[in-house]
């Protein structure tokens, strides 16, 4: 597991007031609605702008690839990954 | 929703041509009063003959506000609503002063001094009244606010380019029908810098009537769009209800009566805390709607089974 990833469980947690789960009890591949970790399209929205505050990062690109992103702990940090190597690429 | 009944997202507008809205553009903006009226009462005269669903729903709608109602009535119910497009169109045409928007003893100086202090806010109006002119004097830079803010319309687009090109609305609207995570970036950047959302929270949109919110309204369980109140808690903005009410029910009048209330519900606390206001800011909402509907009957423009 990547440190990124365990930022991210981290901050979705934290975002989102999961009492009972811990960082391990959620899996990297694993949906994060509705089956997986059962959020809903509430959650949704407050995590976003957590992952704003958190990451820097946006979403402002097409709906198809900001819907990705969501799938699940793995896809969100390849999308954060690969904002921030764009950054830095200039 | 009832077998036969049509989603009001899937009708299609009535004056929809260019040339209708140009022709009605026209006479908004330069006929006088009078003949306003006048051809309002004969145009309506045709729709209402026409639109045999859109009287049912008057007739429903007006029974629960004043238990009864006769054919005379909703006839009236859609001459307010011809008036209430040509007014949209005077709206849009910039002749309005800031003046002719009545502002009462409310929440008022609250907002402005909010918005002075570079603080957005969400706004949750209705289809009661005639919104456009709070949207247009606040798009048109017409306000009691000392400082420019930008005011961010969500609606649903596959029904407003068109409007926004003959009317000239110089505003750039969110899609309701696919606000996303994207729109919430956005959002949320502009109201932090002191920007305005403003949002119908008396339609459920094309693509979320699964997500709704039943309400007591005007004494039967309704349908609220829940998008609309749970972006008031991922926004984290306070709340204000918004509702713009013509003087005269059945005439072309140059003015308004706005009110704003501020809303109880505080989107501040913690995630969880938020998240339970949903539902209670959903009926806060329905309250204050439910108190004007029974002010201004006329001034409904929602023309379908609103319980369905």
């Amino acid at each position: 597991m990547s440190d990124l990833n365990i930022k991210i469980k981290e901050m979705i947690i934290k975002a989102l007031e999961l009492e009972d789960i811990a960082p391990a009890d959620i899996d990297d591949c694993a949906p994060l609605f509705g089956e997986g970790l059962g959020l809903d399209s509430i959650d949704a929205l407050e995590l976003v702008i957590a992952i704003k505050e958190e990451f820097g990062v946006s979403f402002v690109q097409n709906s198809a690839e900001t819907r990705k992103a969501f799938a699940s702990v793995n896809a969100l940090a390849e999308y954060i990954n690969s904002v921030k190597k764009g950054e830095n690429c200039g | 929703m009832a077998k036969n009944s049509v989603h009001w997202a899937d009708k299609k507008e009535v004056a929809v041509l260019s040339w209708q809205l140009r022709f009605t553009s026209f006479v908004a903006c330069h006929f006088p009063v009078f003949l306003k009226n006048t051809l309002a009462m004969a145009i309506t005269a045709f729709y209402f003959a026409t639109m045999k669903k859109e009287r049912e729903a008057s007739k429903d709608f007006l029974k629960k506000c004043r238990g009864k109602a006769s054919l005379l009535d909703s006839y009236k119910h859609f001459l307010s609503f011809s008036l209430s497009l040509m007014e949209k169109f005077y709206c849009w045409s910039g002749v309005p002063a800031i003046s002719q928007i009545e502002t009462q003893q409310d929440d008022m100086d609250e907002l402005c001094k909010r918005l002075e202090d570079g603080e957005g806010c969400l706004m949750i109006c209705s289809h009661l009244g005639n919104i456009e002119y709070l949207w247009s004097s606040a798009a048109l830079g017409k306000t009691h606010v000392k400082r420019k803010f930008e005011i961010y319309p969500i609606a649903d687009t596959a029904i407003t380019p068109k409007q926004n090109n003959v009317l000239n609305r110089n505003t750039k609207t969110i899609n309701a029908n696919s606000i996303g995570i994207e729109e919430i970036a956005l959002l949320s950047e502009k109201l932090a810098t002191g920007n305005v959302a403003i949002v119908a929270g008396d339609r459920v949109s094309a693509n979320t009537r699964n997500r709704t919110i039943p309400v007591e309204f005007l004494g039967k369980d309704a349908s609220f769009p829940m998008g609309v109140f749970a972006l008031a808690c991922a926004l984290k903005v306070p709340v204000y209800f918004v509702f713009a009410l013509r003087e005269k029910d059945l005439g072309f009048s140059s003015g308004c009566k706005m009110h704003i209330h501020k809303a109880n519900c505080s989107m501040h606390g913690s995630y969880l805390e938020r998240k339970r206001q949903i539902p209670n800011l959903a009926k806060e909402f329905a309250k204050f709607l439910e108190y004007y509907c029974l002010k201004h009957p006329m001034q409904w423009y929602n023309f379908y089974d609103f319980w369905a």
